[in-house]
């Protein structure tokens, strides 16, 4: 399988989206979920997830709390804070007019772009 | 951007409470791996190959953990101090090597920065006065100056113009100026003066115009200044205000000293105020220990009329402050009518031309001090500049040796994963580390030392009669000092720490891991630079050595130009009879009875006494019949006064006509004995004796009765047209010079003399005894003194080129090791293999000795500066001398053969089978 190269940043605003659909997860769920979306063309390294999940953290953009999981194990819950909530519109649309414009510039004939 | 803001707070915290961020994070990593497990054991696996599955697919927690410390704290400032933390421990389990780059650095960052202060001092720091940008020195100049009288000191200011600039004023035409000036907020007069004071010997006197203080804008410590108060004739009594040194010398800085009397020659004054310390008045060269109102000014100088006198014009030095906004030119013009104002109320019958006025700067009041030292300060900051390049080459050698022998450590790190450029980040720590130590160390050390300095500043400054000047500015750590010596040493840290830092870095470790031994996998790279590295050091001592050979051999020939006398066994004692109140003819009995006594002496050969020691100071412009001078200083000669037998006391042969007499008095003729220098000048091919010459044209005849032989008593001038009169003959000066021919030693000579001036008269002190040679020393202190610290900087850095070559070649021969192991096991002569080793440092010895003389010959041919420097500095001496060439090549050749010696014996005297096993 081909290992998708991320983009920065984009690694954070998968890890709210996440978060906004799915409500609270755990580092390892994140993770999971994430390749589960992607149809595993993503492979996340754990260690990249948790450092995305501090930064977050620290930026106050999402909240983690301990607490338990469904087999009764200890686990630390991430959930999106009102701010990171805000943060999460903004950079989605953001990312929605990059995607677009990439879309509309990529899909070009040659031809077009000679004239 | 909050978002941004919150992380920045939340990463300076985590520096703090890392700790806890990591306990957090390998709880969570565990939990995390437990619910991985959970989930595989969920699909289906046993629980062995659960928790293995999970461990895999977490990846390694060691990245994962880093990557979080990363992301919790600022990891490049923790870096740089993690870097800081490794670099100490790595130089702390070197401590020979610490101890050694530390110790070479301290001396030329030290020995730079004491330079940079003693160059602030004198050159950049203004006054420790009020506003000193305000202040104005005021001189004047004319090439005919015969409103002066004759007895004018010599010219103590330069620049401007090529004629003499004078600082002394008559006290009329100050007052004049005082009085009128609109352009200054005041004008203040000083003049110098030494005085007897009782239990403290003679002592620098200050005589100050009662608005001095305010003018220049100081106050005291302790009690008060001298105040216009003070300046007002009879009804004032006698003042004192002490120098801070002298109030902790006399009174030990005790408050009780106000109201305390001191004596000034023999009359009392009181003690009513204490000046700040480093406070030294507006003349640095000049400190005085008491300042006394200009009232006291008979008291001082001996001579009871001297303000009101028109044509004495070394009453006042005037400083001034001017007004703000108001221009020099303006100040000048007015000064300069004012002057001319108080010249014509009472012109001199002589021809004369009115005087120029100028301003002098004031404010950083150092114009004297800068002249005194021009002629040193530029060759120190070579010799400084040379010292620090030599102790950075020096060092830079060491780190490569260090380098090298510190690859398997190197190699081992990039092994594991560390980066080159986090390498070489390391080493350029360590570096930077070593020279901020040496640096600060440096830096304190000049400090401790900057006590000294204005003492040995005052060194280099020629004293023809009396002790150096002792400097009273002082010297205190300073922003710029500290900040040049800081920007010094970091910067010499990178240009000659980047290159070892570099190379060391760039190791290829497997190469490395799989030799045995350490050693470098291109071996001959690195004896290369380090071959370079000696090479420059001993270029760099050569031309250190090859200025303190031209200094030594000048300093030889100044010392053997013949004297024209017999110096050997004289000995001069100052008195200053007229400072007790002694008239002229009461000193000159005193002077006649005091020779009378010391020629009984036995012991003593002859006695006699002069006004000044031998002819050294004191000039005047004569006016020979037929003879016109082109300039003012073609009519000036050396003049002394003498007694009868003072050219025997001295040995300085009569070539014709007859020595002074007690009976050369004021009531006969007046007579002089010329030199044969003056005889050559004034009357060339013609019999001096019998003719006639006046001081001034039209004044008194004086008849040439004697000639004798010319002496040299200025080393570089030769003789000088000088003229001898009788004591009773010359009025002005006070001061007797006794001189003494002993063939006993010089102390029992000493305390002699001493018992028999006391026995004249209890109150006069001896002042100071001296020989000639020590005179003629002092006129060439600054010849001896740059001699000296070039020999001592020579010296550090013969030493610190003898240990280069120690440790390049003790680092070749670690190296090398095996192979001449090898070599003597297979039957290779001790004798060949030790000329073998001292070859490999033997060639970039001669390399240096070759860099450094063509480069001290190039230097010394297209460097202008040199040239002129060395020319006028050096005494008869080449500036390609070949005593010194020679000298400097076989003293650096010859250390270095001798730094190479131990590293090479012991190589030669290895046990070759021991060695190889080992390996």
């Amino acid at each position: 399988m081909n290992k998708v190269d991320l983009l920065s940043g984009t690694l954070d605003l998968m890890v709210l989206r996440t978060l906004a659909a799915l409500g609270p997860l755990h580092g390892w769920g994140v993770a999971r979920r994430i390749e589960q979306i992607s149809g595993h063309q993503l492979i996340l390294n754990q260690g990249t997830i948790h450092a995305s999940l501090v930064r977050l953290q620290q930026r106050r953009l999402i909240k983690g709390e301990w607490g338990t999981s469904e087999n009764n194990r200890k686990a630390k819950f991430y959930s999106l804070t009102p701010s990171g909530r805000k943060q999460l519109d903004a950079e989605a649309e953001n990312w929605q007019r990059i995607a677009s414009v990439m879309e509309k510039i990529l899909s070009v004939l040659p031809e077009e772009m000679g004239g | 951007m909050m978002p941004r803001v919150f992380e920045a707070l939340a990463r300076i915290r985590g520096i703090l409470t890392k700790k806890r961020l990591v306990q957090d994070f390998d709880d969570e990593w565990a939990c995390m791996i437990e619910i991985a497990t959970d989930e595989n054991i969920r699909f289906g696996m046993d629980p062995h190959t659960a928790r293995r599955e999970a461990l895999l697919r977490m990846g390694s927690s060691e990245e994962a953990r880093e990557l979080h410390r990363d992301t919790c704290g600022l990891p490049l400032l923790e870096t740089i101090g993690h870097d800081i933390r490794y670099g100490m421990r790595q130089l702390r389990r070197s401590p020979k090597f610490m101890l050694a780059a530390v110790l070479i650095l301290a001396i030329g960052i030290g020995a730079n920065a004491a330079l940079f202060s003693e160059i602030n001092a004198v050159f950049w720091k203004t006054l420790p006065v009020q506003q000193p940008e305000q202040l104005r020195t005021i001189v004047w100049s004319s090439p005919k100056r015969a409103f002066t009288g004759h007895d004018l000191g010599p010219p103590s200011y330069t620049g401007f113009v090529d004629t003499p600039l004078i600082g002394s004023f008559s006290f009329s035409s100050y007052t004049t100026m005082r009085n009128r000036a609109t352009a200054f907020s005041g004008l203040a007069c000083w003049r110098r003066g030494e005085v007897n004071s009782g239990e403290w010997g003679s002592i620098e006197a200050q005589i100050v115009s009662g608005n001095y203080f305010a003018t220049v804008g100081v106050d005291a410590v302790l009690g008060r200044v001298i105040l216009p108060v003070d300046e007002e004739g009879a009804r004032s009594h006698p003042v004192a205000v002490l120098s801070y040194r002298f109030w902790q010398r006399a009174f030990g800085g005790s408050a009780g000293a106000l109201g305390q009397r001191i004596t000034i020659n023999g009359s009392p004054a009181t003690v009513v105020g204490v000046l700040p310390r480093g406070f030294f008045g507006v003349d640095p060269t000049y400190a005085p220990d008491v300042v006394l109102p200009l009232a006291m000014n008979a008291i001082v100088t001996g001579r009871p009329r001297a303000i009101e006198d028109t044509r004495d014009w070394t009453s006042c030095e005037i400083v001034g402050r001017l007004s703000p906004g108001v221009s020099d030119a303006k100040g000048q013009n007015e000064l300069e009518s004012l002057v001319h104002q108080a010249i014509l109320t009472d012109p001199p019958s002589e021809p004369y031309e009115l005087p120029h006025i100028w301003l002098k700067n004031a404010g950083q009041g150092l114009d004297s001090l800068r002249n005194a030292t021009r002629w040193s300060f530029p060759v120190l900051i070579l010799i400084v500049a040379l010292v620090l390049l030599i102790a950075c080459v020096n060092t830079a050698g060491l780190l490569f040796a260090r380098g090298m022998s510190r690859q398997r450590e190197f190699a081992t790190r990039l092994a594991l994963g560390v980066s080159h450029g986090r390498l070489l980040r390391q080493l350029l720590t360590e570096t930077l580390l070593i020279w901020l130590i040496g640096g600060i160390a440096g830096i304190v050390l000049a400090y401790a030392f900057s006590p000294f300095l204005p003492r040995l500043i005052s060194h280099f400054i020629d004293t023809p009669i009396t002790r150096p000047p002792l400097l009273q500015f002082e010297i205190r750590p300073d922003w710029i000092v500290l900040g040049l010596s800081m920007g010094l040493t970091i910067l010499t840290a990178l240009i000659f720490g980047l290159a070892p830092a570099l190379r060391a870095s760039r190791v290829k470790p497997i190469s490395v891991l799989n030799k045995r031994q350490a050693r470098p996998i291109d071996d001959d790279i690195c004896p290369f630079t380090g071959k370079v590295l000696v090479s420059a050091q001993i270029a760099l001592a050569m031309l250190l050595l090859i200025a303190a050979g031209l200094f030594i051999h000048t300093v030889v020939n100044i010392r053997s130009v013949p004297m024209g006398f017999d110096p050997h066994g004289v000995v001069f004692f100052r008195l200053e009879p007229a400072r007790n109140g002694y008239d002229v003819n009461r000193r000159y009995k005193l002077f006649h009875d005091l020779v009378d006594r010391l020629q009984h002496e036995p012991g003593l050969v002859a006695a006699s006494g002069s006004r000044t020691p031998l002819q050294v100071a004191g000039t005047a412009s004569v006016c020979v019949p037929g003879h016109a001078p082109a300039r003012l200083s073609d009519s000036l000669v050396n003049i002394n006064s003498v007694s009868p037998g003072v050219f025997d006391t001295w040995g300085l042969p009569l070539v014709s006509g007859r020595d002074v007499t007690w009976m050369d008095g004021t009531e006969n003729p007046n007579v002089a004995i010329v030199n044969e220098a003056f005889v050559n000048k004034y009357y060339p091919g013609k019999n001096a004796l019998g003719q006639n010459f006046a001081f001034k044209c039209g004044g008194q005849q004086v008849w040439i009765v004697g000639v004798v032989a010319d002496m040299r008593t200025v080393v570089r001038a030769g003789a000088r047209p000088a003229v001898y009169i009788p004591y009773l003959q010359s009025p002005g000066g006070g001061r007797i010079v006794l001189t003494v021919r002993t063939a006993i030693d010089r102390a029992s000579a000493a305390s002699l003399v001493r018992r028999i001036v006391s026995q004249l008269d209890a109150n006069l002190p001896v002042l100071d005894d001296m020989t000639p040679i020590e005179l003629r020393d002092r006129q060439t202190q600054r010849e001896h003194q740059v001699t000296v610290v070039l020999v001592l900087f020579g010296l550090v850095a013969l030493i610190l080129s003898c240990l280069g070559v120690y440790g390049l070649l003790a680092y070749i021969v670690t190296q090398r090791k095996p192979e001449i192991a090898v070599r003597i096991a297979l039957g290779a002569r001790r004798d060949e293999v030790l000329l073998m080793i001292m070859r490999e440092s033997l060639v970039p010895a001669a390399t240096g000795i070759a860099c450094g003389l063509i480069s001290a010959v190039v230097l010394i041919r297209s460097v202008h500066a040199i040239r002129s420097y060395l020319s006028e500095a050096l005494f008869r001496v080449s500036m390609n001398d070949p005593w010194t060439l020679v000298g400097a090549v076989s003293l650096l050749f010859l250390t270095a053969i001798v730094a190479a010696m131990v590293p090479a014996w012991s190589a030669c005297r290895m046990e070759p089978m021991a060695t190889l096993r080992h390996d």
